[in-house]
């Protein structure tokens, strides 16, 4: 029984993490760089959240579309400012170079943070926060079960963007030879425009459910950051739709696993599923194995 | 070059021997300034091993740096000699260097990159569980206590690192650190044991940086492990070296003294916000200005040194550059 | 229709191109040959955007487009097969086809552009959903061609069709270009290695050898002449 209890809850969160994560993998399959400040991004959505339900009473459900529209507006100037001058440094060194200026970013809005809210944590409490009901015995949140099913609702809407539109499909194109996507006639940079855009965008909505659920700090970032990078490592660098299943995967794990370990130390087990997926499966647990290894 | 290898010498010389005399005729707020100029020059320096040199980029400083700060501490408290205590910081960043290292240098740079960042968060949520507040040294050690002896461990401990970088760039092992960093695959197709290479240099840029933590706590006496192990003592240290010039020698020199230089005029005024400002200019260099000030120096140097040589550039080749003797068909 | 006038391209601070002009009227076929490493994938690249000459500059249809971002000279109507084929492995041949007509333009008679499509490379009817990394070699040529077809363009630059082609297969594809160039008029930039088989199917062609122009002229003429056949027809190869 607490297994199962265990396993449900772990599903819930997964989902969290699977949406934690898609941001991130999002920015590194299409352009390959890999952006350390997303955490910090999550947490910034779920200030916002936070800042307009204190000031303006709006339910973080009601308010997400708003917050949506932020980050998107956000994706857009960090590309513009940041990322796209990246280009004219050669393959080898725009990893790098993301690597070093997303670093910087955290300085600047974890600090910024700071001076503007303070590192007392921030969260949500609404009418229906605690509020859960039982069914077979497993007690399931009414907030779990919103966020599992925005979760699914964006996966899928992900996934008929990406097959289905001709804007998702240059996105699967860019992802496999940018320099082929090109010759089709695709605009690469304003593609990069755009994806860094709902990438930022899925981060926040993350960060709306974290408001909700624990709390955001300006530091915050680290940890959820840790969480994408293993779901993204687990899913394999630059694959899209193992994200989500991996994130439940991590979930279960962390749940199932807690139960033997203690909860406190459940972020060993994710560093511990990272060291295994590094050192056995470097392309992921969906990739197929190739020949060699993760180079 | 127009700078002769004796001359070069020389100047060298002249300013080590003006630091080597420092303490006699410095007041010793300067010479608290120079010991802190000390531990940033040896901290910059071990990120620029393995980052600018060997190209991977370390996020978890800190924690190398914070571990040799408390080892020293804690080997103090055990009684051991300083030399010791410093040696142990040293081993200690080796030590953590290898645990890292091996296995994730194997793989892409992400993975590094992420691994140390791991480590660092990890550590800073141990080490503020299991030592909260000031650990103090004991008063024999303070009424011991000399800023002479603190300048002079870390003027000499300055001279080794930027001896050993100088080495190390013009060795065998600092050319194939290069040839990784720029091409890693080209690189191995050569026959460079890159991951080897990568290894070694990380091992030494451990023990570089714990024995800037242990120079830290020889001589601050106190320390803060929170304090020791935040992020901070990774971002000051990679921006150092990102302005200064990433892969150059001096770059973390100039870079240092800079930042000392801002942060005493600054830190009082500016506060949190120094941060901030610090992480923008940091984007900009990045971006803007990738070889930092070493690279802009030595570019000014090329232009008064054009400026002086006479006139006797190269023409630019006729457009007709066929060779002699092809005939066109 | 497309005009090159002494361009200069550099690759990686070394110059590979020295001054290099050349033109393709409409509707012809022109080939560009010279041995390896000589420049001509570089011309062609400098053609599709993909890399930028230093000094001259290149006309198309008496708009210039040496400084132009590469989907805007697609949508003015140069496509390019490049070399290697770069199909999206991953994806299916209908994927590939698809992607090709992302141009505006060219989404619209999508359907259209298909169906001749299939008439030119009956073999790929078959295969539509096939994922294109498991084509044999010829085949995945030919989804190279149909999908840079797919833009409808006026100019089709060929960068290596034969490369890890038998000469066989090789053949049967360059009769199949011909055949776009006779019926829709499709003016043809190609690269090729095996000169006489590119210079049976030209119209005109120019002599590329260290990054210069060393000839040009009818590819009849070019075929009889002494010097290109002791420079390029290797021993082993009969010919008539």
């Amino acid at each position: 029984m607490i297994v199962t209890q265990a396993i449900i809850s772990g599903l819930i969160i997964g989902a969290l993490y699977g949406l934690a994560a898609i941001g991130l993998g999002l920015v590194f399959g299409v352009m390959k760089y890999l952006n350390i400040a997303h955490g910090s991004f999550i947490m910034l959505g779920g200030y916002a959240s936070y800042w307009l339900f204190a000031l303006l009473h709006l339910d973080p459900f009601i308010s997400l579309p708003l917050v949506m529209l932020i980050m998107f507006i956000m994706g857009l100037i960090f590309y513009r400012i940041l990322l796209a001058p990246l280009s004219k440094f050669s393959e080898d060194l725009k990893v790098n170079n993301s690597l070093l200026i997303t670093f910087g970013l955290i300085m600047v809005v974890d600090n910024s943070a700071t001076l503007l809210w303070t590192s007392w944590p921030k969260s949500i409490t609404t009418l229906y926060s605690g509020a859960a009901f039982n069914i077979f015995g497993i007690r399931l949140t009414y907030i779990g079960l919103g966020g599992m099913g925005l979760a699914i609702v964006i996966i899928l809407a992900l996934h008929l963007f990406l097959t289905k539109t001709y804007f998702g499909k240059a996105i699967t194109a860019i992802a496999q030879d940018w320099e082929a996507a090109s010759l089709m006639g695709i605009n690469i940079d304003y593609t990069y425009l755009i994806s860094c855009a709902l990438a930022i965008t899925l981060a926040g909505v993350a960060g709306v459910l974290i408001v909700l659920c624990y709390s955001v700090t300006p530091s915050g970032g680290f940890s959820w950051l840790m969480i994408a990078f293993i779901v993204v490592t687990l899913a394999g660098m630059g694959n899209l739709y193992g994200i989500f299943a991996a994130g439940l995967l991590l979930g279960v794990s962390q749940a199932v696993g807690s139960l033997l370990i203690g909860s406190s130390y459940q972020g060993v087990i994710g560093f511990a599923i990272l060291l295994l997926t590094v050192l056995f499966r470097p392309d992921g647990i969906f990739t197929r194995k190739r020949k060699g290894y993760a180079r | 070059m127009r700078c002769s290898r004796g001359k070069k010498f020389l100047l060298i010389g002249i300013v080590v021997g003006i630091l080597a005399l420092g303490p006699l005729y410095m007041r010793t707020d300067i010479v608290g300034l120079f010991i802190v100029l000390f531990i940033h020059i040896i901290l910059a320096q071990s990120w620029n091993l393995i980052g600018g040199y060997a190209g991977q980029i370390n996020l978890g400083l800190a924690a190398f740096f914070g571990s040799g700060a408390l080892v020293t501490h804690l080997i103090w408290i055990g009684g051991a000699n300083s030399f010791m205590a410093l040696l142990a910081a040293g081993m200690t960043g080796l030590v953590l260097s290898a645990v890292v290292g091996f296995p994730t240098l194997r793989l892409r740079g992400i993975y590094f990159s992420m691994g140390t960042l791991a480590i660092a968060m990890t550590a800073e949520i141990l080490v503020s569980n299991l030592f909260s507040g000031a650990l103090r040294a004991p008063s024999i050690f303070a009424a011991g206590f000399t800023a002479e002896s603190r300048y002079y461990v870390g003027l000499i401990s300055t001279m080794i690192s930027l001896l050993t970088m100088y080495l190390i760039a013009r060795s065998r092992f600092g050319v194939g650190l290069r040839a990784t960093r720029d091409d890693e695959d080209a690189a191995r197709v050569t026959g460079v044991n890159t991951t080897k290479l990568k290894i070694e240099a990380f091992l030494i840029s451990g023990f570089m940086a714990g024995i800037a933590g242990g120079i830290f706590t020889y001589y601050y006496l106190t320390i803060w492990p929170e304090f020791q192990f935040s992020t901070l003592w990774t971002f000051v240290p990679l921006m150092i070296v990102c302005i200064g010039g990433m892969g150059t020698l001096m770059g973390p020199v100039y870079g240092s003294l800079i930042l000392v230089i801002i942060e005493h005029i600054f830190s009082r005024t500016l506060g949190a916000a120094h941060l901030i400002i610090f992480g923008i200019v940091f984007i900009i260099a990045v971006l803007y200005f990738p070889g930092g000030i070493a690279d802009g120096l030595s570019k000014a140097q090329k232009i008064l040194e054009g400026f002086f040589s006479s006139k006797k550039g190269l023409t630019k080749p006729t457009h007709d550059t066929r060779m002699a003797g092809e005939t066109r068909i | 229709m497309l005009k090159i006038n002494e361009i200069d391209v550099y690759y990686r601070d070394q110059q590979a191109i020295w001054g290099v002009s050349l033109v393709v009227e409409k509707g012809k076929t022109v080939v560009l040959i010279g041995s390896n490493g000589a420049g001509k994938s570089t011309i062609i690249k400098a053609i599709s955007g993909l890399v930028r000459p230093a000094a001259g500059s290149i006309s198309f249809e008496n708009n210039r487009i040496d400084k132009e971002p590469v989907h805007r000279i697609v949508e003015l109507g140069i496509s390019m097969v490049p070399e290697g084929r770069r199909l999206f492995s991953q994806m299916s041949v209908l994927g590939n086809l698809e992607l090709g007509s992302f141009v505006h333009s060219a989404r619209q008679v999508k359907n259209e552009t298909l169906n001749w499509i299939y008439e030119i490379f009956p073999v790929l009817k078959n295969r539509i959903q096939q994922v294109a990394g498991t084509l044999s070699g010829g085949e995945q040529q030919m989804v190279a061609i149909a999908r840079a077809l797919m833009s409808k363009p006026k100019l089709l630059l060929l960068d290596e069709l034969s490369l890890g082609l038998s000469p066989l297969v090789s053949q049967n594809i360059y009769k199949m270009v011909r055949q776009i160039n006779e019926s829709k008029r499709i003016s043809i930039l190609l690269v090729e290695q095996n000169v006489r088989m590119a210079l049976k199917m030209a119209d005109e062609g120019y002599v590329i050898e260290n990054g210069r122009i060393m000839g040009e002229g009818k590819a009849e003429t070019l075929l009889r002449n002494p010097a290109v056949k002791d420079a390029y027809f290797g021993l082993g190869q009969a010919w008539r």
